[in-house]
C-alpha cells in the first residue's frame, strides 16, 4: 500500500516536472511521507535502491517514521540480525585486517555482490524459520555500465529484463529457489 | 535460599522463583527454552509400529539444531518421539527408560508399552503440565503392538495413528487421507515419511530431515535420516580467511616447560606387557 502511494507521487512528479525523480529526491519524499504519519505510522521498513544522478549506485534505508541514511549496504527484516553482520564483514571488511600491501577494494564487482546476496539468503534460510521458499534479486545498472553481459551470461535462464529499451538504465530480476522447509 | 548444606533434595528447585517474578515485572522476560517445534507421528501396520519425526530444534524463530534426534529409546522394543520443550522430553524419556529397565529386572518379564505409558502419564500429571513434553509412545510387547499419545498435562489416547507437535495438522491431513489398517512395512514407512514431509514443508517449526523407527515383534530398526530432502546447496563463494585476518594487539608467549631431563631406562623403549 505504501509503495503504491510512492509510485503515485513519482507519476505526479513526472507530469509536473517533465523528468524522472532523482533517487536522493525520492528518499527525501519517502521521509516526508512517513513522518506525516508520525502518530499512526506505516508499519514498514523501507530500503530504496537505484542509480543516482551522477551514475553511482545508491541504497537508502528508512525506519517506520522516516529516519533515513544513504549506505553501501543494509539488511532488514526477520533475519536482519543474522545477515547485517555478515554484510558488515564482507562489504565494509569490518573486523578484518587487510594483507600487508594489498588493501581492501572500495568497489566490488557485480558477480561478487550477487554471490554475497545469494549466500546471505541461503544462510538466513538455514537458521531462521521465517526465511525461505524463494528469492528475487533486482539488479539496476547505470546508463554506461559494461557489466550487464557478465550477469546475463552467469544467470542465463533465471534472469529476466524489466526495462524495455537497451539505452538508459537497465533493471533485471534474478529468481532463485530457497529451501522450503 | 542459598544454604550451606551440600545435600540437594530431588526434584525441581524453585529458589529462583522470587527473583524471576521480580525481573519479569521489571521487563526482563524469561529466556526462551529450546522447543522442538516439531512434527512427530506414529502409525500401526500389519507387523508392528512405525514412528517418525523431523529433526529441527528451534529457539523462538531461530533454528538451534538442524539435525537433532527426537526418537528416544525406552527399551529395545519400545521407542518414544518427543515434542515440546527439548530438555523436558530428553529427561522424561531417559528417566522412564531407566525405570523400565529396573522394572523389567524386578518382574523378570519383558517390559510392556502400557507400563511406560502409565509411568509417563503419572509423572506428567504430577507436574500439572509444567513439564512441557508431548509424546508419541509406540512399541511391541508380549500382548502385541501398541501406540499411545501423551499430552503435557498427562492425558493419553490409544490410537492406530497419531501425530503431535506444531506440524501435527499437516501430518494428520496426510494420515487421514491415506491410512488403512494392515498396511505392509514399506507402505507404512512411505506413509510416515510423507506425513513428516508434509510437516517439514508446511510448518515453520519443523524442518530438515526425516527420522523413522520400525518396531516389530522380533526386531527394532532405527532409520536415522531416512530422507534428507533439505541438503544445503553449495555456497557461491569460499569464505576462508587468510591467516592473520584477525588483528591482535599484544603477543605474550610463555614457556611452560622450565627444565626437561630425559632419562632412558635400562630395559629399553618397549612397553612391559608381562
Amino acid at each position: 500500500m505504501f509503495v503504491k502511494k510512492v509510485r503515485q507521487r513519482l507519476e505526479w512528479y513526472r507530469h509536473a516536472h517533465a523528468k524522472d525523480m532523482p533517487i536522493h529526491a525520492i528518499a527525501r519524499l519517502i521521509q516526508t511521507m512517513l513522518y506525516a504519519r508520525r502518530f499512526f505510522p506505516y508499519y514498514v521498513y523501507n530500503i530504496l535502491g537505484g542509480i543516482e544522478e551522477d551514475g553511482t549506485g545508491a541504497v537508502y534505508s528508512f525506519d517506520p517514521v522516516g529516519s533515513y541514511e544513504r549506505e553501501a549496504c543494509r539488511a532488514a527484516g526477520a533475519a536482519q540480525s543474522l545477515v547485517q553482520p555478515f554484510l558488515d564483514n564482507q562489504i565494509y571488511f569490518k573486523n578484518q585486517t587487510p594483507a600487508p600491501g594489498r588493501p581492501f577494494p572500495t568497489h566490488l564487482t557485480i558477480e561478487h555482490v550477487v554471490d554475497l546476496v545469494i549466500d546471505s539468503f541461503t544462510s538466513a534460510t538455514e537458521r531462521h524459520i521465517e526465511v525461505g521458499d524463494g528469492l528475487e534479486i533486482y539488479v539496476v545498472f547505470s546508463r554506461a555500465s559494461e557489466n550487464v553481459q557478465a550477469i546475463t551470461n552467469r544467470f542465463y535462464g533465471s534472469i529476466q529484463e524489466l526495462t524495455a529499451t537497451r539505452d538508459g538504465e537497465r533493471v533485471f530480476v534474478i529468481r532463485q529457489e530457497l529451501k522450503k522447509d | 535460599m542459598a544454604s550451606p548444606s551440600v545435600f540437594k533434595s530431588p526434584g525441581f528447585d524453585f529458589s529462583n522463583q522470587l527473583r524471576n517474578n521480580f525481573l519479569a515485572e521489571k521487563g526482563l522476560p524469561l529466556p526462551k527454552a529450546t522447543s522442538t517445534g516439531t512434527t512427530i507421528v506414529g502409525c500401526l501396520f500389519k507387523d508392528g509400529i512405525v514412528l517418525g519425526a523431523d529433526t529441527r530444534a528451534t529457539e523462538g524463530e531461530i533454528v538451534a539444531d538442524k539435525n537433532c534426534e527426537k526418537i528416544h529409546y525406552i527399551t529395545d522394543s519400545i521407542r518414544c518421539c518427543g515434542a515440546g520443550t527439548a530438555a523436558d522430553t530428553e529427561f522424561t524419556t531417559a528417566l522412564i527408560s531407566s525405570n523400565m529397565e529396573l522394572h523389567a529386572l524386578h518382574t523378570g518379564r519383558k517390559p510392556r508399552v502400557v507400563t511406560a505409558m502409565t509411568m509417563l502419564k503419572q509423572m506428567l500429571f504430577r507436574y500439572q503440565g509444567h513439564v512441557g513434553a508431548a509424546l508419541v509412545l509406540g512399541g511391541v510387547d508380549s500382548s502385541g503392538p501398541h501406540l499411545f499419545t501423551i499430552h503435557p498435562h498427562g492425558s493419553t489416547d490409544k490410537l492406530p495413528y497419531v501425530t503431535m507437535g506444531s506440524g501435527s495438522l499437516a501430518a494428520m491431513a496426510v494420515f487421514e487421507s491415506q491410512w488403512k489398517p494392515n498396511m505392509e512395512r514399506q507402505e507404512a514407512l512411505d506413509l510416515v515419511i510423507s506425513a513428516i514431509s508434509a510437516g517439514i514443508f508446511n510448518d515453520l517449526g519443523s524442518g530438515s530431515n526425516v527420522d523413522a523407527c520400525i518396531i516389530t515383534a522380533n526386531h527394532t530398526e532405527m532409520l536415522r535420516n531416512v530422507e534428507m530432502p533439505n541438503e544445503r546447496v553449495k555456497k557461491e563463494r569460499n569464505y576462508k580467511f587468510r591467516r592473520g585476518t584477525t588483528a591482535w594487539k599484544k603477543e605474550e608467549i610463555r614457556k611452560l616447560v622450565i627444565d626437561e631431563q630425559v632419562t632412558t631406562l635400562a630395559t629399553g623403549d618397549e612397553m612391559d606387557t608381562s
